[in-house]
């Protein structure tokens, strides 16, 4: 046999066996990752060339199946077609694939023989054991399969009550969270680090719990004292500060995919925005059980409330629904109607059951069983839901969609009817108004052509020829006619001009208002759009919910109401699979920087499967007997001997587990773009940490933004945390644009974590580092009065530790540069710009504020340890 | 150096060595530096994906040049000649109340081809026989903002990639000092920052603006590439200093590709401060250049010819896709008067850059795009304007692998719908790709529970307006990217 490769196929041997050699030890198949690096492999390298050259003869979708082999799944690879089996795991040479490939046996693809460097990818995919995600029998399920596979996934199965796994070192764990770590941990044979140094803690839970960095007074009484009590009574009172809320209300607003404006095709101003984004900060402040939390989303405005500010808290809550980019051009009142209910689906199915529904609305989901009936099963309870974003409040334009707001406060219902009239006589006095000035108008025109006319036939004529002339004369005098037709109307708009100024100047009092939704008058099913398109019906399906997913006391949804009340009880429900998982398993993320599931808005089959499902499982059914408490939730991990390890290097583990899947040591993790910023803010002094309760976007004369209205930097560049700063859609502060703030138009569960040059731009030149770096100078200037002290101090400040010894000479050698640089280069055209500062500030400031900078551009200060 | 034995040697230590290279003393970034160069390909593109990538099979072209006409130009007054829509001109129209109304400039052939060009376009014309004129585009939206991120993105409703965002992640960039893609002069309305965003991709694929649509490019300028208080000595100094701290701290963590990155592209930022402005710089070119890009004080022709000379001056600094925004095509009225101005404007701006990009051998490999997110309607009660079309224009394509005095595509006799050879954005989208070397149903990322392309579902390569050249077409070259 080996006198028919030829010296191209031994090249292709010689690199394989090298390539199995480098990354055997990768692809061994029990550990998680290395099974993933296989599917990987299968998906980059397998998958495209069998969809590209096999299945057109050998899948579902063949016009003409070929030979009785299917390609396109794992049992149809396997079972193989008439001639045998063509792919036998671990074992190239009896693998019929293989030789059909290589053209020994049957030549496939018939019509020309694949590149050597993809067969040899076939062959080191079926030695590695074949890996091949595609366990379904059919590309496109039918009902019973999905239900069937739905009753099989783990994600899909409600969590399971599970033993403390035992441990060896039993002196180890702080709590059952670090049983479950470290009994993992040791099956591998790891050892997780040691714990972290007390102020690398401190500033660990600081940031988050609070998004804000301690004060050199609390790194100083923490290290005089970290023990477990003190740790304790620190992360009891961040939890109790109402800083805490504007940390952790803002991972949901990310997922809520919170802003003020539309985005979309009108960037409309949603001036009440901010009422929903104080409700979240308000419900983490609170503690508020999760489950209501939820529920209040969704169904607020159908749930009693014995007050009127429960009330409105929970129509504000229903905001969530409404805050989506919307299509405001759109010509088709039903396709922007599908459209904002596929939004609204793929929010609160991603948000809360980390499942992606919205793929079931062309077709059945092709990974998850959720068939395209219960997308429109769903669909019907959101088209029974009539949307309040408020695009007719004025002053607006006018757009096909618009929808009022709802009217909140005590007396909302006394105020919201005279306002609304006199909103509408404002409109109709208006339109009164304006049709008298066109009619004006058309009046004028008519004159100036006259008097065209008469220019014209009156040319060169003498005045007798032109009072001879009767057409000149009749024109005359329809001129004259018009004349007095002006002044009348004149008239007559002065007097309208002053009744609507009359209207204008007496508004009533208005009541406050909200962005809201609330059920629709008669709330009807809705047809399944075959395909996805909005006017292609098909069958009417029933409302409800997702028909593999069956919880113990879902309700039914009774005719007259859209079924939100009911959806949220099915989602709530403490045997839903999927709620209090994904929802821990983002709080977990949050502390840990990756989840358990590292897919955190996917749960589903395409999703990662969890690396600790048994504390997965413990945790969310934890989370619910604490009553959905998510303070308690973070104080349990917090306080796991697991989130208090340190960041540091340990190359044995590292080389069985290096994305540290296993947590054997913390992550490495950069401060997101508001823990950033408000951190710069904090130590330069100006945070103003005063919670923002109004729109902070500029009135302008049309609600919406656009090329003429922006947000300057000034409106942006508020002292305020980065929370309350106004949030427009395609209008994102540089510095949180920069440093990958969420997309306000897309949900998201998990920041990007870029590394771009343009953020070291941003550290290195940008106007506001200069200036919070030269406000730290002045502070360390004026307070201290050795170079020591102040070295001293800002390192406590920025990196909540004392510097080391080399650190201060370090620090104190580039300062003396700093001063020499600009002594010696005094008055030569190359320092200019450093002279000119010389002017305006000292030679000190300038100094340390180059200082400052480098410590605030520093990794150790932009990343938590 | 060659690439391989390198790759295979960085293997064998993963990135262990890498760290201890940058450790290794203050020559630790000299080393990393010589590192990238020998072996650019292999070695960093697991660090940087931003690093040149091989495409699918080979390419054609090599980067992009998109000349983005904001409003929908009219494709009867400028590269879609209608001799029977002048003829009856004033008639009444198909439409009710409508009457067909003629361009009121004329055609004429141009070079060997004969290609029929409007006279608002005369001096483009001149390079008749490089273009290749898709008469039968057509779009899915009659709306500006609909049409113009369809344009870009392929979708007319959500939030996608947008096609720059796609090449660069496709291939990479071939350009160590400057980002992989820019927009010159972007809206900020009508989808804004969505035209050029990676939205779903990493981030690092989003493209980098200069300047606004609504501003002279004269003025624009790349975020916090100059320090207003440090020389460059002064500022090389603190980055010494920071680097040091964070060297520091990269010694105490190892192993750790974050903190590798972050000091890697402080280097990379340092370059940029330099390479950026000095790219922009057009007072680096010769009198000549200048006026052949009509650039000179008050000349209508200035600002587009400077977007154009900054265009050339980017790709040859190796960025991967410039896309240039000229603003207003959207005539509902006017046409008299507005058309021969925005033809003015961009005419001998474009021939300039196609004569300039042929003269330096980049046409070959560099494939220009021209176009709008629409045509025009060829009726109108008034004769005075014309309305969004969607259902047949024109856009063109020079260099780039594509054939030359061609026309491709056709609309009726009135240029109202496209009849002939259809070419639907997606189509477009997937021919470029398919230019650039890439599989526009292979080139795929997964979000959201599923593989994401620019042409979602749909897309066909026009091979019929590709230079022929069968060998190279099926010419498969791997994808690099190790599961080791």
């Amino acid at each position: 046999m080996f006198d028919r490769f030829t010296a191209l196929d031994r090249g292709v041997w010689t690199l394989l066996s090298l390539g199995l050699v480098l990354s055997g030890s990768c692809l061994a198949a029990d550990n998680p990752a290395d099974s993933r690096k296989g599917l990987e492999f299968f998906e980059s390298k397998i998958r495209p060339v069998l969809i590209a050259h096999c299945y057109k003869c050998h899948s579902e979708n063949a016009d003409e199946l070929q030979a009785g082999l299917r390609l396109d799944t794992r049992d149809g690879a396997r079972a193989g077609g008439a001639s045998g089996a063509a792919v036998v795991p671990h074992d190239p040479q009896a693998s019929l694939l293989l030789s059909a490939l290589r053209y020994d046996e049957f030549e496939m693809p018939p019509n020309r023989k694949l590149p050597e460097s993809v067969i040899a990818n076939f062959e080191k995919w079926i030695a590695i054991g074949a890996p091949d995600p595609r366990n379904r029998r059919s590309r496109t399920p039918t009902e019973s399969d999905v239900r069937e596979s739905g009753k099989r996934f783990w994600a899909f199965e409600p969590p399971r009550s599970v033993a403390i796994p035992s441990v060896e070192t039993i002196d180890w764990p702080r709590s059952e969270i670090d049983h479950f770590l470290l009994a993992r941990l040791e099956r591998e044979n790891l050892q997780p680090v040691p714990s972290a140094q007390p102020h690398t803690l401190l500033r660990r839970v600081y940031f988050d719990l609070i998004g804000l960095p301690p004060t050199p007074d609390a790194v100083e009484r923490f290290e005089a004292d970290p023990s477990d009590e003190a740790l304790e009574q620190v992360v009891d009172r961040l939890l109790a500060s109402p800083q805490f809320g504007e940390r952790w209300g803002r991972h949901w607003l990310d997922l809520a995919r919170f802003a003020e404006t539309n985005g979309g095709d009108r960037n409309v101003i949603y001036r009440h925005a901010w009422r929903y984004r104080n409700y979240v900060i308000h419900a983490f402040n609170s503690d508020k059980p999760f489950d209501q939390f939820l529920r209040e989303q969704i169904a607020g405005d159908l749930m009693p409330a014995d007050s009127y500010q429960r009330r409105d808290e929970r129509l504000i809550a229903t905001g969530f629904l409404t805050l989506g980019p919307k299509l405001f051009m759109e010509t088709e009142t039903e396709r922007f109607q599908m459209d904002v209910v596929d939004e609204q689906i793929d929010l609160i199915s991603r948000s809360m059951l980390g499942l992606t529904v919205s793929c079931a609305r062309c077709h059945d989901h092709k990974f998850d069983p959720i068939p395209t009936r219960d997308y429109y099963a769903l669909a019907g309870i959101f088209t029974s839901t009539e949307w309040m974003y408020g695009t007719a409040a004025p002053p607006g334009n006018k757009y096909g969609h618009d929808r009022p707001l709802q009217p909140i406060g005590e007396h909302a219902q006394e105020l919201a009817g005279p306002a609304e009239a006199w909103k509408k006589a404002v409109a109709d006095q208006t339109a009164i108004r304006n049709t008298a000035r066109s009619d004006r108008y058309r009046v004028v025109r008519n004159k100036s052509a006259h008097e065209n006319k008469l220019k014209m036939l009156s040319a060169g004529k003498t005045e007798a020829a032109i009072k001879a002339d009767s057409e000149i004369q009749g024109i005359l005098t329809a001129i004259e006619e018009f004349s007095v037709e002006i002044a009348e109307w004149d008239r007559k708009i002065e007097g309208l001009e002053a009744e609507l100024a009359e209207i204008v100047d007496n508004p009533p009092p208005f009541p406050d208002y909200a962005m809201a939704v609330h059920d629709a008058e008669e709330p009807v099913n809705t047809a399944i759009r075959i395909r996805g398109e909005f006017d292609r019906h098909g069958e009417v399906v029933p409302r409800g919910f997702l028909s593999n997913f069956i919880v113990g006391n879902a309700l039914s949804i009774p005719p007259g109401s859209s079924g939100r009340l009911e959806l949220v009880q099915w989602i709530t429900s403490p045997d839903h699979p999927l709620t209090a998982r994904v929802a821990v398993n983002r709080i977990w993320q949050h502390l840990f920087g990756e989840g358990l599931v590292r897919t955190v808005d996917n749960f589903g089959a395409n999703g990662e499967q969890p690396t600790h499902p048994g504390l997965l499982d413990w945790l969310a059914l934890r989370f619910q007997r604490q009553g959905w408490s998510t303070k308690q939730m973070i104080r349990e991990i917090v306080l796991s001997r697991a989130y208090q390890l340190s960041s540091d290097h340990d190359p044995r583990n590292y080389a069985v587990d290096p994305e540290n899947q296993l947590i054997w040591r913390a992550n490495h993790r950069r401060l997101e773009a508001e823990p950033l910023r408000d951190a710069i803010l904090s130590i330069s002094g100006v945070l103003d940490p005063r919670p923002i309760a109004e729109s902070t976007i500029p009135t302008f004369q049309l609600n919406e933004l656009n090329s003429r209205y922006i947000l300057t930097p000034e409106d942006l560049n508020r002292p305020w945390r980065t929370v309350y700063l106004p949030l427009a859609r395609m209008s994102l502060p540089e510095m949180l644009e920069t440093f990958d703030f969420a997309d306000p138009s897309l949900i998201v569960g998990k920041r990007q974590e870029r590394t771009m040059a343009s953020q070291q731009l941003f550290v290195m030149n940008s106007p506001f580092m200069v200036e919070h770096a030269q406000r730290v100078a002045r502070q360390l200037l004026d307070s201290y009065a050795e170079d020591d002290e102040r070295i001293e101090r800002a390192y406590l400040q920025f990196f909540a530790r004392h510097p080391t010894r080399i650190e201060v000479e370090r620090s104190c050698m580039y300062l003396d540069e700093c001063r020499q640089s600009t002594m010696a280069s005094a008055g030569s055209q190359v320092s200019r710009k450093v002279n000119d500062e010389a002017q305006h500030i000292s030679l000190e400031t300038y100094a340390w504020t180059n200082f400052c900078q480098a410590l605030f551009a520093s990794a150790e200060f932009r990343y938590l340890e | 150096m060659k690439a391989i034995p390198f790759e295979l040697h960085m293997n064998q230590f993963n990135h262990l060595t890498r760290r201890d290279l940058l450790k290794s003393t203050s020559g630790g970034f000299g080393m990393l530096a010589l590192a990238g160069l020998c072996a650019e390909e292999s070695f960093a593109a697991k660090a940087n994906p931003l690093s040149p990538k091989r495409p699918h099979f080979a390419p054609r072209a090599k980067r992009v040049i998109f000349l983005c006409m904001r409003g929908g130009p009219s494709h009867m007054e400028t590269f879609d000649y209608k001799p029977k829509l002048n003829a009856d001109h004033g008639e009444p129209s198909k439409r009710n109340g409508q009457k067909w109304f003629g361009s009121q400039w004329g055609f004429r052939q141009y070079g060997e081809s004969g290609l029929w060009v409007s006279d608002l376009m005369q001096q483009t014309a001149k390079h008749a026989d490089d273009l290749c004129l898709l008469n039968g585009m057509h779009c899915d939206s009659p709306e500006h903002g609909a049409g113009l991120t369809q344009l870009h993105t392929g979708s007319i409703q959500f939030h996608r990639p947008s096609i720059g965002s796609w090449v660069l992640y496709g291939l990479g960039s071939q350009s160590h000092n400057l980002p992989g893609f820019v927009s010159i002069k972007p809206p900020v309305i009508l989808g804004g920052a969505r035209n050029y965003s990676s939205a779903f991709l990493p981030s690092i694929y989003q493209g980098t603006p200069i300047g606004t649509m609504s501003k002279p490019v004269k003025q624009a300028t790349v975020e916090n590439t100059t320090n207003s208080r440090l020389t460059a000595q002064a500022q090389r100094h603190q980055l010494d200093f920071l680097q040091s701290m964070n060297r520091d701290l990269l010694e105490r963590k190892q192993a750790s590709p974050k903190l590798e990155g972050v000091i890697e592209s402080f280097e990379l930022a340092f370059r940029m401060q330099s390479a950026m402005p000095e790219a922009m710089d057009l007072t680096r070119e010769t009198a000549a250049t200048l006026a052949m890009y009509g650039i000179a004080d008050k000349q209508p022709t200035q600002d587009f010819g400077r977007q154009c000379l900054l265009a050339r001056r980017l790709v040859e600094r190796g960025v991967r896709f410039v896309e240039l925004t000229h603003d207003n095509w959207d005539h509902h009225g006017g046409v008299a008067r507005l058309m021969p101005a925005r033809c003015q404007e961009v005419d001998q701006p474009i021939a300039a850059l196609l004569a300039d990009l042929k003269q330096r051998g980049l046409l070959d490999d560099t494939l220009v795009i021209w176009g709008g997110e629409f045509g025009r309607t060829p009726d109108d009660p008034r004769g005075d304007g014309r309305g969004h079309n969607n259902k047949g224009f024109t856009m063109w394509l020079a260099g780039g692998g594509v054939r030359g005095g061609m026309t491709w595509g056709k609309t009726d006799e009135y240029g109202d719908e496209a009849v002939e050879n259809r070419t639907h954005i997606h189509d477009l989208h997937a021919t470029v790709l398919h230019l650039l070397g890439l599989d526009h149903e292979r080139l795929t990322y997964r979000y959201s529970g599923r593989d994401f392309r620019l042409t979602d579902v749909y897309g066909n390569v026009v091979h019929e307006i590709i230079v022929q050249s069968w060998n190279r077409r099926l010419t498969v070259c791997e994808v690099p990217g190790s599961i080791g």
